[in-house]
């Protein structure tokens, strides 16, 4: 988490500064999307691999795990 | 934009933005224009069974379609909305209020991308209060989602909604006040600036608004080729739950304010407070049918409570928002469906905003109400605000019907603590001048003196 923070610090330092004016509503919008698409889209996967990982390890409570993924999905 | 609308009509002021439809009143009601250019969205969203999930869940206010000539231009459907009590602005709301409309919007979002739609308008002014929650008010935000496109709405939702929660939970929660000069919500630039900078250490909130920003004008005059990237229906779902799990964590540092724990001091004595309440409903019993009280100064809305009344609606007005959020927290746990805590200072109270000042109505232009109460009130609007007696009485003749008033004498502890630190510049504050002020405009029907104390309450009927 750390490590993407500071890449984001970085994306947020290197722009330039900013300025309010009539913008398009939607170009930043959507570039931010789609990082925020693959990131957290990607954390939503990680998370949903962990589980079945863990689930695997720890069978008394794999019906408890599936019961939540599901909910969350 | 001016579109033509049905003859004998009158435009809603504050519809006129969506291509979809728009608001219009006819005969005293309240209807909806759903144009033709809205047919295909429209039936999707019937057919598909999100409206009727939507308003099953009391999500979105449910609608009844309404006969219409065929002379009407460009019209697939005319429908009438359950009708809102009160309508309120998100700046007037708490922040819990503002908080719960972020998240009811987002939920649903969620739903219509489940059933194949999606919000195009995330606008915060899209939700009001009914039965003590919010809802859902446009049914013509809803458009058919195609897999891969990004959610049209989520910049919208980011100044609506997202920014003054953030600065309210970060830095005051007076900056929600910003909603009332950005009637499209705070830019997300100015957001960026304000929020200290240990706020880039949530990465939620780096990215939604820092980064968000940024990149807005780092693109600004750049063109984008759209159709490289792809936003899969997953990630969606990813990025509404990255706001949901950042809004619903976030809370107010302040927790205390001057009028805050008012009854908990007991400021006037058990029983003397046990006494007023009694007149009140009294007085209150003596109007006959109440439609729509408001509470000025309602603190946590201690009287209009203790009036128990079903059947009339209860605006209760504040200028302390704590107040008001204690009051909306009381409001959602003991399920009262007919009371709405706002935000008003009245010395300064919501004007029309927006184009042409019409957009969003002001205070007055939402009344009159049958009934107001006014206690422990105007020697605030007196004493500390230097409002001469026949101003205040010639405000009230505005907004209400009937009034129920206190008046408080000089020689009460509250206003010998007003002027604690300043010449006393009142000398026509007296009782003797508030009813002859008050006369001009209000007939005085009865007055009735607080047990152990010099304040007294009037019913006053307006002329």
């Amino acid at each position: 988490m750390i490590i993407l923070i500071l890449i984001m610090s970085v994306f947020l330092f290197v722009f330039p500064k900013s300025v309010y004016a009539y913008i398009d509503p939607g170009s930043g919008s959507y570039l931010t999307q789609v990082i925020l698409g693959v990131i957290f889209g990607g954390l939503f996967m990680l998370k949903v691999y962990w589980r079945k990982i863990k689930n695997v390890f720890s069978k008394g409570s794999s019906k408890k795990n599936d019961e939540k993924l599901s909910k969350n999905e | 934009m001016m579109r033509n609308s049905p003859k004998t009509s009158k435009f809603s002021k504050g519809s006129f933005r969506d291509p979809s439809g728009f608001l219009f009143i006819k005969n005293g009601q309240l209807l909806r224009r759903v144009d033709i250019n809205y047919k295909d969205n429209f039936d999707y969203f019937v057919k598909s069974g999100l409206y009727k999930k939507l308003t099953e869940e009391g999500y979105l206010i449910s609608h009844k379609s309404v006969k219409f000539p065929s002379s009407y231009p460009n019209t697939y459907k005319i429908i009438k909305p359950e009708k809102i009590p009160f309508i309120s602005y998100p700046y007037e709301w708490c922040f819990s209020q503002l908080k719960d409309a972020a998240l009811l919007t987002l939920l649903i979002n969620r739903k219509s991308i489940e059933k194949g739609m999606i919000l195009k308008d995330a606008s915060a002014y899209n939700v009001q209060f009914l039965q003590g929650k919010p809802i859902f008010i446009d049914t013509l935000s809803f458009e058919k989602y195609k897999e891969g496109t990004p959610w049209i709405a989520y910049q919208q939702f980011c100044r609506h909604l997202l920014s003054p929660l953030l600065l309210a939970a970060y830095k005051d929660y007076r900056l929600m006040q910003f909603s009332r000069i950005f009637i499209d919500g705070i830019p997300l630039d100015l957001t960026s600036k304000l929020l200290p900078l240990s706020s880039i250490l949530n990465f939620s909130v780096l990215t939604n608004i820092h980064m968000h920003s940024k990149a807005e004008s780092f693109l600004e005059d750049k063109f984008v080729k759209r159709k490289e990237s792809y936003i899969s229906q997953n990630s969606l779902f990813a990025i509404i739950n990255n706001l949901e799990n950042l809004i619903s964590k976030l809370d107010l540092r302040t927790k205390k304010t001057e009028w805050l724990d008012y009854y908990e001091k007991d400021s006037y004595g058990n029983r003397s407070l046990r006494n007023k309440k009694n007149i009140v409903k009294g007085l209150f019993k003596e109007i006959g049918r109440v439609d729509m009280l408001w509470d000025l100064g309602s603190n946590i809305g201690y009287f209009s409570k203790a009036l128990d009344v079903k059947n009339t609606f209860i605006v209760d007005f504040d200028n302390d928002i704590l107040a008001v959020e204690k009051d909306y927290k009381e409001v959602k746990k003991r399920h009262l469906t007919n009371v709405l805590p706002l935000f008003l200072d009245l010395t300064n109270p919501s004007s029309g905003i927006g184009w042409a000042n019409e957009e969003r109505d002001s205070l007055i232009q939402r009344g009159p109400c049958d009934v107001a109460l006014a206690l422990a009130l105007i020697h605030h609007f007196a004493i500390t605000h230097n409002l001469p007696l026949s101003k205040i009485a010639n405000f009230f003749k505005h907004i209400c019907k009937w009034l129920i008033i206190e008046f408080v004498p000089k020689g009460d502890f509250q206003i010998k603590r007003l002027l604690l630190n300043r010449e006393d510049i009142f000398s026509e504050y007296n009782q003797e001048n508030f009813e002859k002020e008050f006369s001009n405009f209000f007939y005085i029907r009865k007055k009735i003196r607080i047990y152990n104390s010099e304040r007294v309450m009037y019913l006053m009927k307006r002329k």
